[in-house]
């Protein structure tokens, strides 16, 4: 439907005809690079973030002990929040009468509140986004990670590998299938985000997702202009993740192999 | 070559104490097997040295020097394990070189090891391959070659034959024990199979519920044992509970559930009531054209079980009264034992026939255990 949208078919403003036009229009209109490269960064940076904060927790309740079942839950208890209500939350935190600035007056840290809402690089939706992501990839890696035999580390570690080496030679390679499963799924989840991005993006630019409804509420050719933004953010996200997971595959091997 | 001394080690995990007041004093080049049943903590002794389980009290040096919080990859130790432990998603030749690479050998000297090790396990065919598309035996062999690629001067293998058939259990064993030799390193080998701790070592070390039992060659393990856990535990045996009557210079006479028995001992028994052992083989049916010897025992039984097992037969055997003890005592009047006899080839007697059955009494051993 958006394929045939994005090619002038189902145009409900005008005759359904096969043309290029709304292509050529988007791809020479500035904001939609922004909005890509901007949904590029955040989802990147959030799936790697993400991944990189599971992987040392998941290590960590590799082993069963005392709490270990309460801490595991505790950490995966973001996957229960709704994401508007946690950006609600988040931007109730760190807005300028916000809890945040007020400890950092009390403190004697700053002066006066400083301003973090809606900050033009988009770190407040990348902090969302792996809040509310990481327990997703800690759920997949804790699973990757205990199936990994003591012994193969054991052997690993008798042969001389420290902490880092074991991690880098064993450990990624053997949760890799889990590792980029994490990856794409979130690096999807980031691409296409909305809600993080209205309550607590950047004011100056826009995702894609953002910018496909604005485009289809104030255009006359709206739909069919936000259906080749909707092909885009489905090939970035589909592109992308699919990019993300094969270098970290290649990268993960030639760190095993070195 | 590497020493290895353990001092008074105990291990505890929580309320459960795994290894209880263990010294041993392991020389370089030397072949050590630990034996014992599962969960008596031959294992876990392993990983102590290993470096993999942290002492709770106690001291161990490895090559004079002291292990305490040194971690393994620090220790000059490698080890084979049960599971093989290889790295699936790593060549052949990557996981022999595992080792080497950590240890920053040059490239060079990586390829020559590679090769050494390649060749002194077989393995020079199979290097491109992937562990999963190994056969045991193979597998087995790359765990070895492995470990023996950081040239360690103690090697550990924790019950490495376990998940091979028979047949590949004994040229894997042979393979080992001839690269002991060859490399001098000291090896500590777990297993809970006795034959296979017979035919590899230098010293065995029998545990049980995390206590050394006894310490010594193979010979001295299997001939004087010194109790009955070990005297059962490493091949079969025939216990008994024996009231030594009396002693005429290494010659005594003893009361056991089966009469008066003959026991000849250069050791005397630790006491009056103690116990007598003796090994399936060292009995034999007695025939009438036997040279008759006044120190043997001879006891008539019926046979109650036959097993021909190729190249011995083995019987279990319903020992008769005898008409000559003191049916009276205690002894006599526990409840009868069953014995079983081993003998070479196949023997003709059959199950419910009576037949008599000669023990010479250099045979039978006191065991240094009172009751």
């Amino acid at each position: 439907m958006a394929l045939a949208q994005s090619v002038g078919y189902f145009n409900f403003s005008g005759s359904s005809t096969f043309t290029w036009r709304f292509w050529q229009q988007i791809l020479a209109d500035n904001q939609l690079s922004r909005a890509f490269f901007y949904s590029l960064k955040i989802a990147t940076i959030s799936a790697i973030l993400s991944v990189s904060f599971a992987y040392p927790l998941a290590l960590w309740l590799r082993d069963p002990f005392r709490g270990s079942q309460f801490v595991s839950s505790l950490l995966k208890a973001p996957l229960l929040v709704h994401g508007l209500v946690a950006a609600f939350l988040y931007v109730n935190f760190i807005s300028f009468n916000g809890f945040l600035n007020q400890i950092f007056v009390h403190l004697g840290l700053v002066s006066r509140p400083i301003r973090m809402q809606n900050d033009s690089y988009g770190i407040g939706v990348i902090i969302l986004q792996v809040w509310k992501q990481m327990p997703f990839a800690l759920l997949l890696l804790t699973g990757a990670v205990q199936s990994i035999g003591h012994d193969i580390t054991d052997a690993a570690k008798d042969l001389g590998a420290g902490a880092w080496t074991r991690f880098v030679k064993i450990i990624l390679p053997l949760t890799l299938k889990a590792l980029q499963a994490a990856l794409i799924i979130i690096f999807i989840g980031a691409a296409g985000d909305y809600s993080f991005q209205v309550v607590a993006g950047p004011i100056s630019v826009s995702s894609l997702s953002q910018l496909m409804l604005r485009i289809q509420a104030n255009d006359a050719n709206g739909w069919n202009l936000s259906a080749t933004v909707a092909i885009l953010l489905m090939l970035t996200a589909l592109i992308g993740s699919a990019l993300l997971a094969l270098i970290t595959q290649q990268v993960i091997k030639w760190g095993a192999k070195r | 070559m590497t020493s290895v001394l353990i001092d008074s080690v105990n291990v505890r995990f929580g309320d459960f104490e795994a290894l209880r007041n263990i010294s041993l004093n392991i020389d370089s080049g030397t072949f050590v097997t630990l034996l014992g049943p599962s969960g008596c903590g031959k294992t876990t002794l392993l990983k102590t040295i290993a470096g993999f389980t942290p002492l709770s009290s106690g001291k161990m040096l490895i090559g004079g020097k002291e292990t305490h919080n040194l971690p393994p990859e620090k220790r000059d130790t490698a080890m084979c394990f049960q599971s093989h432990a290889l790295f699936p998603h790593l060549s052949v030749a990557n996981n022999l070189l595992f080792g080497p690479k950590q240890k920053k050998l040059s490239k060079q000297d990586q390829a020559t090891r590679l090769q050494d090790i390649a060749s002194q396990v077989s393995l020079t065919s199979q290097l491109d391959k992937f562990p999963p598309e190994l056969s045991g035996g193979q597998q087995q062999r790359v765990a070895l070659g492995r470990a023996l690629a950081i040239q360690p001067g103690i090697m550990l293998f924790d019950e490495p034959l376990s998940n091979l058939d028979a047949k590949l259990r004994d040229s894997v064993r042979f393979e080992i024990r001839q690269l002991q030799k060859q490399q001098g390193f000291t090896a500590i080998y777990v297993t809970h199979d006795q034959a296979e701790a017979l035919a590899m070592s230098d010293i065995v070390v029998v545990m049980n519920k995390g206590a050394i039992e006894q310490i010594g060659s193979p010979n001295d393990i299997y001939h004087r044992p010194i109790n009955r856990f070990v005297a059962d535990f490493v091949g079969a045996a025939n216990i008994l509970p024996a009231q030594v009557l009396e002693q005429h210079g290494n010659l005594y006479r003893v009361q056991t559930a089966l009469g008066q028995l003959q026991v000849q001992s250069d050791q005397a028994p630790i006491a009056k009531q103690t116990y007598i052992f003796w090994r399936p083989e060292d009995m034999c049916f007695d025939s009438e054209n036997a040279r008759p010897n006044g120190q043997d025992n001879i006891f008539e039984s019926r046979i109650i079980a036959k097993t021909f097992l190729g190249n011995i037969t083995e019987c279990l055997l319903d020992p008769l009264p005898h008409s000559h003890d003191d049916a009276n005592t205690a002894l006599a009047c526990d409840k009868k034992p069953s014995i079983r006899i081993q003998n070479l080839g196949f023997q003709r007697a059959e199950e419910g026939e009576q037949v008599l059955i000669r023990v010479p009494s250099s045979n039978i051993r006191f065991l240094a255990e009172a009751f």
